[in-house]
C-alpha cells in the first residue's frame, strides 16, 4: 500500500510500546514464528504511542486504521504505560482498540489501576526464555490472529502457508 | 524456519523518510544536456558497430548491403529522435556506399540503382527521425501533462488534511470551552462550598471564644448556639441535657427558629420514641445522626412535620460527651438539603466534642470554687460560733473535791441542771469514754505541774451528733501560795472542729478532684503510663524485654521503675552496681540511643560483670533511648532487649524517637503534677497552721481590740499599744487599698458583713494575702456600733492557686505541643514510608528487567547453538541461567519481606484450622515420590491479620516440607501446646534434618541460612517473615532442634475467645 509519497508502508496489526531494546528484541523473536513480526510497529515510549494512534506528530501522514492490539509495557519513559492506557481507555474512538499490559512485575497497585481502566489482558512478563517466549506467542496470536479485531482495524494479510 | 540474533529485526524506523518527488524532477531537469550528448553518440556509434558486424557477417549477408543497416537507423532515429536518426542516416549511408557497395572501399558509383537505393534509404531514414522525434515530444507533453496534474492531486490532498486538522482544532476547541464552562461551574460550586466552610470555621472560632470566655455553663449553652446559628449561617441550634433516668432531654439553649417549637416538644433516647428522629439515635448510638434531606426519613412524624414546615431541610444532632459519657446534644439544622457533608460534620463534631470538654471544665472548676466556698463561710461560722458560745463556769476545790457548776455548765454536759451533786466523777461521766483517758491525763498533769488546764473533749451523751467541749482553768491560791483552788470556763467548740474537719475534706477533696483530672488525661497513672511506654516499645522494635528508667535528678542514677519479663537478678544488678554502666549508662552519657547489636562482640560489656548478667537473662542485643524532655533535660531512659543478636532498623528508631519524646513529655508531666501535689499539701500545711487573728473594730472612733493572731499577721510579733482601722489600711499595699476602703464604707452603709482578699505589707516588710471577714455587731438598743471579725494570712493557698493554674495552663500548652509534634511526625513518616513504596516499586520492576534479558538471550543462543554444544558449554549456560532464576527468587521474596513491614495491620477472627488448611494447599507441588505424614490436631481461634498469619503458616509448612526431605516418611505435626502469658502456643514439627542449637540465633535473621543452598535450597527470608509477622501480632516465635533430631517451631498468639470474653 503506499502512502502519499509514493513509499511502501508495511502493515502494523500489533503496536509493541516497549522502551527496553531487548525487550522489544526478545519479543520479536518470540513473534517471527508466525510471521507476526513484521506485522509489529514498535514504538519506545507512552508519547510515542499516543501519537500513533492519533496519527500525530511524526506519525501524521500514516495510513489510517487502529492496531489490532496495543502490547503495553508500564514501566516507561516520558509517558508510563498506566497514563496510556487511561488515555486510551477515556478516547471515545481509541477505547475499542485491545489493550494487553505486559510488564515484570505484578504489582498490587497496578493490577488494580489496570484494570480499572479497562485493561483487556495483564501478562507478566515470565523470567525464563521459553515461558517469556510462548507467552508473547500465545499473546501475539491471539489478540493478533484469533481474536476477531474491533471495526476500524487495519486489515491482516492472509498468512503465509508456511 | 531459520532465524539467526544478528538478523536485523523487521522493524520501521520512525525517522526514516525517502527522497520527495520535487527532488525528482530536479535532478531530471539537470539531465537534460547529458541525455543529448547522449544521443549523438549512440547515433554515430550505432552505425559504426552495425559495420562492423556487417563486415563479419558479410559472407553471409552479401549482397544485402543495407541488412543490417536500416533497423540500425530505425533504433537510432527511435532513441535519438530527429538528429539522431539524421546522423546515424547519414553515417550508415557513407559506410555502406564505401564500404559495402561494389566496388568496396571506394566512392565509385556502380549502378545507378545503388546511388537510389542510397537515396530512398537516406529519405526513410530522416522521414523515420522526423516520425520518431514528434513521438517523442508527444509522450514528453503528456508526461508533463501528468506529472502537473499529479502535482495539483497533491496540492489538493494537502489542502484537504488541512481542512481536517482545521476541523479537529475547531472541535478541540470546543471540546476546550466545554471543559471551561464545566470547570467554571464546578468552581461556582466548590466556592459555595468554601464560603459555607468559612462560615463553618467562623462558627467553630466563636464557639471556641465563647468556651474560653463563660464562666457558667448556662452562659456556655446559651452563647454556643448563639454562634452556631448567627456565624455558621444555619438556621436552628439547640443543645439538650440528656437525663441517663427519664431518657428525656430537655433543652438548655436554642437559637434561629423555630424555637419554641423545640422548647415544646418532648425529646427523647428512647427506642420507642419516634418523634425526634435524629436526636435520639444521636443518644442511643453515641455518634453523630445527620440526616441531610428530611423528605428522604422514612416516617414523618410531629418533630419532622414541624420542622420542614419551619423550612428546615436537613438535620444533624451530635452527641456531647462529657467525661466519656453522653451528657447530651447539640443539634444543628439547615434550610438546604444535603448540607452536612463529611467536612462538616467532621468540624461540627470537634464542636461537640469542645462543648462536653468546656462542660467538664466548668463543673471542675464549680466544685473546686464550691469547696473554697465552704471553707470561707465555715471560717467565719466558727468565728460566730465563738462569739455567740453560751460560756459555762466551774469552780474546783482541790482540798474538798467539790465543785461548783454554773447554770450554763448543765447543758453544755447534757444533764438536766442539778439533777446530781456537781462532782469531779459527775464530770468524769460525762466525758466520752473514748477520750476519758487523754483528757484525765491532761487535766492531773496540769494540777500537778499547778499551772493552768486546758481540755478538749467529746461529750459522752448527746442526742444531736457529736459535741466537742473546750475547758480552760485556772489555778487560785490562797494568801501562803497553796494552790487551792481551780477556777474555770466550759465553751462548746463542736462547729471549730467540724469546721476544721470540713477543712480537712475540703483539702482532701481538692487533691484528688486535681488527680483525677489528671488521670483523666493521661489515662492512668504514671506507673501504669511507664508499663504502658516499655509494652509499647517491646511492641515498636518487636524486642523480647524492655524496662523503663527515671533519672533521680538528686543523685544522677537511673532507677528501673517498669519492666518486662526480665529476672529479679538482673533488676538487683543494674538498680545498684550496674548503675551508670551498660547501654543504658552509655546512652545518659552522651544523651543519645546507644545500641548494642550483640553483647558478647561489643567492647561495652567486654570482660564486665554486665556480659555475664545480660547472658544470664538471654539478652543478646539491646538499645537504649534517652528520654529528653521539652526542656532538652534527661529524664529517664527505656531500653528493649532481644534475645537474638540484632539492630532495630531506621523505621523502627524513628519510631522509638517518637515513643522517647512522648513518654519524656509524660513524665516531666506526671512530674509537674507531683510537684503540683506538693504544693497542695504546703498549703493545707499552711492553712492549719496559720495564724488567724480575731478582732473588733469600733465604728465609731475606728479603734480596735485585737487577738495577737491578728497583729501577728500584720508582722507584729507582740501585741500592739493600739490598733485603728486607718492603720490597717496603710498595710494595704496601695493598688488593693481603694477597693478594700470602698468594700468597708458599703459595708458599713448598708449594715452587710464585710469580706475581702487584698495584699498587705508587713511590718517586717514582706508583702502577704490575707483573707477577712466582719459582721456587725448590734448593741441593746439594736444599733451597729462596732464589728468584729476575723483575719487570715492566705498567701500559701494564694500560691497554691496559681502554681495550679499555672500548671494546668502549662499541661495544656503541653498537651497542644505534643498534638503538633505527633501530627509532624505522622506526616514524616508517610513521607518515608511513600518514599519506601516508590523504592519498592522500582525495585521490582527494574531489577527483574535484566534477569529477564539474561534468560532470554541465554535462551537465545542455546537455541542457535543448537545440538552443536559441548557438555561444558552446556554446563555454564545452565549456570548462568540458574543464578539468574535464584537472584529473581530473592528479588521477589525481598519485595514480600518488605511489603510486611509496610503493611496495615487488619485484625480480626482467625481460624487457625482453616488457614493451616489453606496453606497446606498452597504449599509448593511436592514431587510424587515424597511422602508425607501430615499430623494436624484441632486449633484455636486466634486473633490476627488473616494474609500474614497465613504467610507465616505457609513458610513454617515449606520449611518443615523442605527439611525433612530426605525422611521416608517424612513426618509433620501442627498442633497447640498450651499457654503462655494469656496467648496460646502453637508448634510446627517435622523429623527433617533438624539444626545446632547454637545457630537458633541466626535462625529468624533476613538472609540468614542454617544450610548451604546446595543441600537445600532457600533465600534466608521465609523465617524472617514469620518472625516479624508473628511480632507484629504480639506474640514471639522460636525454635527447638537438634541436628539430624527434627525442628519444633513455637509462636504464640492471642486466642480469639479470651478476647470476646472480656468484652462480654
Amino acid at each position: 500500500m503506499p502512502d502519499p509519497t509514493g513509499h511502501f508502508v508495511p502493515i502494523h496489526r500489533i503496536l509493541l510500546v516497549e522502551d527496553s531494546d531487548r525487550d522489544a528484541e526478545l519479543a520479536l523473536d518470540a513473534l517471527s514464528d508466525f510471521s507476526m513480526a513484521e506485522q509489529v510497529l514498535r514504538v519506545r515510549d507512552g508519547a510515542e504511542a499516543l501519537d500513533y494512534l492519533h496519527q500525530r506528530g511524526c506519525f501524521a501522514g500514516r495510513p489510517s486504521g487502529n492496531p489490532a492490539v496495543v502490547l503495553l509495557d508500564l514501566k516507561m519513559p516520558k509517558v508510563d504505560g498506566i497514563e496510556v492506557l487511561r488515555r486510551v481507555k477515556g478516547d471515545p474512538e481509541l477505547k475499542i482498540i485491545p489493550v494487553i499490559v505486559m510488564t515484570s512485575s505484578r504489582e498490587d497497585r497496578d493490577l488494580l489501576s489496570s484494570y480499572q481502566l479497562g485493561v483487556n489482558a495483564y501478562v507478566v512478563k515470565p523470567l525464563h526464555f521459553k515461558e517469556f517466549s510462548s507467552a508473547v506467542k500465545q499473546v501475539g496470536s491471539f489478540w493478533g490472529i484469533l481474536n476477531e479485531a474491533p471495526p476500524g482495524t487495519v486489515p491482516g494479510r492472509p498468512l503465509p502457508s508456511s | 524456519m531459520n532465524s539467526s540474533p544478528d538478523r536485523a529485526p523487521p522493524t520501521v524506523e520512525v525517522s526514516g523518510r525517502g527522497p520527495t518527488a520535487q527532488q525528482g524532477e530536479a535532478t531530471g531537469r539537470g539531465a537534460d544536456a547529458r541525455s543529448e550528448l547522449g544521443r549523438v553518440g549512440i547515433a554515430v556509434a550505432v552505425p559504426l558497430l552495425t559495420c562492423a558486424v556487417q563486415w563479419s557477417l558479410w559472407e553471409f549477408i552479401q549482397p544485402y548491403v543495407w541488412f543490417l543497416f536500416s533497423p540500425a537507423v530505425y533504433v537510432c532515429a527511435y532513441l535519438g529522435g530527429l538528429r539522431g536518426g539524421l546522423i546515424a542516416t547519414s553515417i550508415s549511408a557513407f559506410l555502406v556506399w564505401y564500404v559495402f557497395m561494389p566496388p568496396q572501399f571506394s566512392l565509385q558509383v556502380q549502378s545507378p540503382s545503388s546511388l537510389f537505393s542510397v537515396a530512398v534509404f537516406i529519405v526513410m531514414g530522416a522521414l523515420f527521425g522526423i516520425a520518431s522525434d514528434r513521438l517523442a515530444k508527444a509522450r514528453r507533453q503528456s508526461a508533463e501533462a501528468l506529472a502537473v496534474a499529479e502535482k495539483r492531486t497533491r496540492e489538493a490532498e494537502v489542502a484537504n488534511l488541512r481542512v481536517q486538522e482545521e476541523v479537529a482544532a475547531r472541535v478541540r476547541a470546543e471540546k476546550d470551552a466545554e471543559r471551561k464552562a464545566a470547570e467554571l461551574i464546578e468552581r461556582q460550586v466548590h466556592s459555595r462550598e468554601i464560603e459555607r466552610w468559612s462560615r463553618l470555621y467562623a462558627a467553630l472560632s466563636q464557639i471556641n471564644q465563647v468556651i474560653v470566655r463563660v464562666t457558667s455553663q448556662t452562659e456556655l449553652v446559651r452563647e454556643v448556639a448563639r454562634a452556631t446559628v448567627e456565624f455558621g449561617g444555619f438556621k436552628l441550634a439547640w443543645i439538650g441535657r440528656h437525663d441517663d433516668r427519664t431518657r428525656e432531654v430537655a433543652p438548655l439553649a436554642c437559637a434561629g427558629e423555630p424555637r419554641e417549637f423545640v422548647y415544646s416538644f418532648r425529646h427523647s433516647s428512647g427506642e420507642d420514641d419516634r418523634h425526634d428522629c435524629a436526636c435520639g439515635p444521636a443518644i442511643r448510638n453515641d455518634q453523630a445522626c445527620v440526616i441531610n434531606a428530611l423528605t428522604d426519613a422514612a416516617e414523618m412524624g410531629d418533630w419532622l412535620s414541624g420542622m420542614k414546615s419551619a423550612g428546615i431541610q436537613a438535620a444533624a444532632v451530635f452527641p456531647i460527651r462529657v467525661r466519656g459519657v453522653v451528657w447530651g446534644v447539640f443539634g444543628v439544622y439547615a434550610e438546604e438539603t444535603g448540607v452536612f457533608r463529611d467536612k462538616e460534620t467532621a468540624l461540627l463534631e470537634q464542636a461537640a466534642m469542645d462543648i462536653g470538654y468546656a462542660i467538664e471544665n466548668l463543673e471542675n472548676e464549680t466544685l473546686r470554687r464550691q469547696a473554697e466556698d465552704s471553707l470561707r463561710t465555715s471560717e467565719y461560722r466558727r468565728a460566730l460560733a465563738l462569739d455567740a458560745a453560751q460560756a459555762g463556769t466551774w469552780q474546783w476545790e482541790l482540798s474538798t473535791g467539790r465543785n461548783l457548776w454554773s447554770d450554763e455548765l448543765w447543758p453544755l454536759y447534757g444533764l438536766t441542771p442539778h439533777a446530781c451533786e456537781p462532782s469531779y466523777e459527775a464530770w468524769r461521766q460525762t466525758v466520752r469514754p473514748d477520750d476519758r483517758d487523754a483528757v484525765e491525763r491532761s487535766l492531773q498533769e496540769a494540777v500537778r505541774r499547778e499551772g493552768e488546764i486546758l481540755l478538749e473533749w467529746r461529750v459522752a451523751t448527746s442526742r444531736d451528733g457529736e459535741r466537742w467541749l473546750m475547758s480552760r482553768g485556772r489555778p487560785l491560791r490562797d494568801s501562803t501560795g497553796r494552790l487551792t483552788h481551780y477556777i474555770g470556763v466550759v465553751i462548746e467548740i463542736t462547729a471549730r472542729k467540724r469546721s476544721e474537719q470540713l477543712l480537712a475534706r475540703n483539702l482532701d477533696a481538692m487533691v484528688r478532684l486535681q488527680n483525677l483530672g489528671m488521670l483523666f488525661v493521661q489515662a492512668e497513672g504514671l506507673p501504669a503510663a511507664l508499663g504502658e511506654v516499655v509494652d509499647t516499645a517491646i511492641a515498636i522494635s518487636g524486642a523480647d524485654f524492655g524496662n523503663i528508667q527515671l533519672l533521680d535528678p538528686a543523685t544522677g542514677n537511673l532507677r528501673i521503675m517498669a519492666h518486662r519479663g526480665l529476672p529479679q537478678q538482673w533488676l538487683d544488678f543494674w538498680n545498684s552496681e550496674g548503675n551508670g554502666q551498660g547501654s543504658c549508662g552509655a546512652a545518659l552519657a552522651q544523651g543519645e540511643r546507644v545500641i548494642v547489636e550483640d553483647v558478647v562482640l561489643s567492647p561495652m560489656f567486654r570482660e564486665t560483670p554486665a556480659l555475664g548478667v545480660q547472658l544470664q537473662a538471654g539478652v543478646r542485643a539491646v538499645q537504649s533511648t534517652p528520654l529528653v524532655s521539652r526542656s532538652a533535660k534527661v529524664v529517664g531512659m527505656f531500653s528493649t532487649h532481644f534475645r537474638l543478636p540484632q539492630r532495630p532498623d531506621r523505621h523502627v528508631l524513628q519510631m522509638l524517637d517518637l515513643l522517647a519524646r512522648q513518654a519524656a513529655d509524660l513524665i516531666e508531666q506526671a512530674q509537674a503534677e507531683g510537684a503540683l501535689r506538693e504544693s497542695e499539701a504546703r498549703l493545707r500545711f499552711a492553712l492549719e497552721t496559720s495564724q488567724t487573728g480575731a478582732w473588733d473594730l469600733d465604728l465609731i472612733d475606728h479603734t480596735a481590740h485585737r487577738s495577737l493572731g491578728h497583729d501577728r499577721v500584720f508582722g507584729y510579733s507582740e501585741l500592739l499599744p493600739s490598733w485603728t482601722y486607718e492603720r490597717f489600711l496603710e498595710h494595704v499595699l496601695p493598688e488593693d487599698r481603694a477597693s478594700v476602703d470602698a468594700k468597708f464604707r458599703t459595708a458599713t452603709a448598708t449594715r452587710s458583713d464585710w469580706g475581702f482578699e487584698c495584699r498587705i505589707r508587713r511590718a517586717d516588710g514582706v508583702v502577704r494575702w490575707i483573707w477577712a471577714a466582719g459582721r456587725h455587731v448590734l448593741d441593746a438598743n439594736g444599733e451597729a456600733r462596732r464589728m468584729a471579725g476575723i483575719v487570715q494570712d492566705i498567701t500559701e493557698r494564694k500560691e497554691a492557686e496559681n502554681a495550679l493554674r499555672e500548671s494546668e495552663h502549662r499541661f495544656r500548652q503541653l498537651n497542644a505541643d505534643l498534638e503538633q509534634r505527633v501530627r509532624e511526625r505522622t506526616v514524616q513518616l508517610e513521607t518515608v514510608n511513600r518514599e519506601l513504596e516508590m523504592f519498592s516499586y522500582s525495585v521490582s520492576h527494574d531489577l527483574r528487567a535484566p534477569l529477564r534479558h539474561v534468560q532470554g538471550f541465554v535462551g537465545m543462543l542455546e537455541r542457535e547453538l543448537g545440538t552443536d554444544l559441548s557438555e561444558r558449554s552446556r554446563h555454564l549456560i545452565k549456570t548462568i541461567s540458574d543464578s539468574s532464576h535464584e537472584m529473581a527468587v530473592l528479588i521477589d521474596d525481598l519485595l514480600a519481606f518488605s511489603r510486611m513491614g509496610r503493611q496495615e495491620f487488619q485484625e480480626t477472627r482467625v481460624s487457625l484450622d482453616h488457614l493451616v488448611r489453606e496453606a497446606r494447599n498452597s504449599l509448593h507441588v511436592t514431587p510424587s515420590d515424597r511422602v508425607i505424614e501430615w499430623q494436624i490436631a484441632p486449633l484455636p481461634t486466634v486473633r490476627g491479620d488473616p494474609a500474614m498469619l497465613r504467610l507465616a503458616l505457609v513458610n513454617l509448612l515449606d520449611n518443615a516440607v523442605k527439611y525433612s526431605r530426605p525422611r521416608h516418611p517424612a513426618k509433620i505435626e501442627v498442633g497447640s501446646a498450651g499457654m503462655e502469658q494469656g496467648r496460646v502456643v502453637l508448634f510446627v514439627r517435622d523429623n527433617g534434618v533438624g539444626f545446632d542449637l547454637q545457630y537458633a540465633r541466626k535462625l529468624f535473621g533476613v538472609f540468614q541460612r542454617l544450610h548451604n543452598s546446595s543441600e537445600f535450597e532457600g533465600t534466608g527470608i521465609g523465617l524472617a517473615n514469620v518472625h516479624r509477622i508473628i511480632t507484629r501480632h504480639g506474640g514471639r516465635v522460636w525454635a527447638e532442634s537438634e541436628p539430624d533430631q527434627g525442628a519444633t517451631f513455637y509462636f504464640t498468639l492471642v486466642p480469639a475467645q479470651t478476647e470476646s470474653s472480656s468484652h462480654a
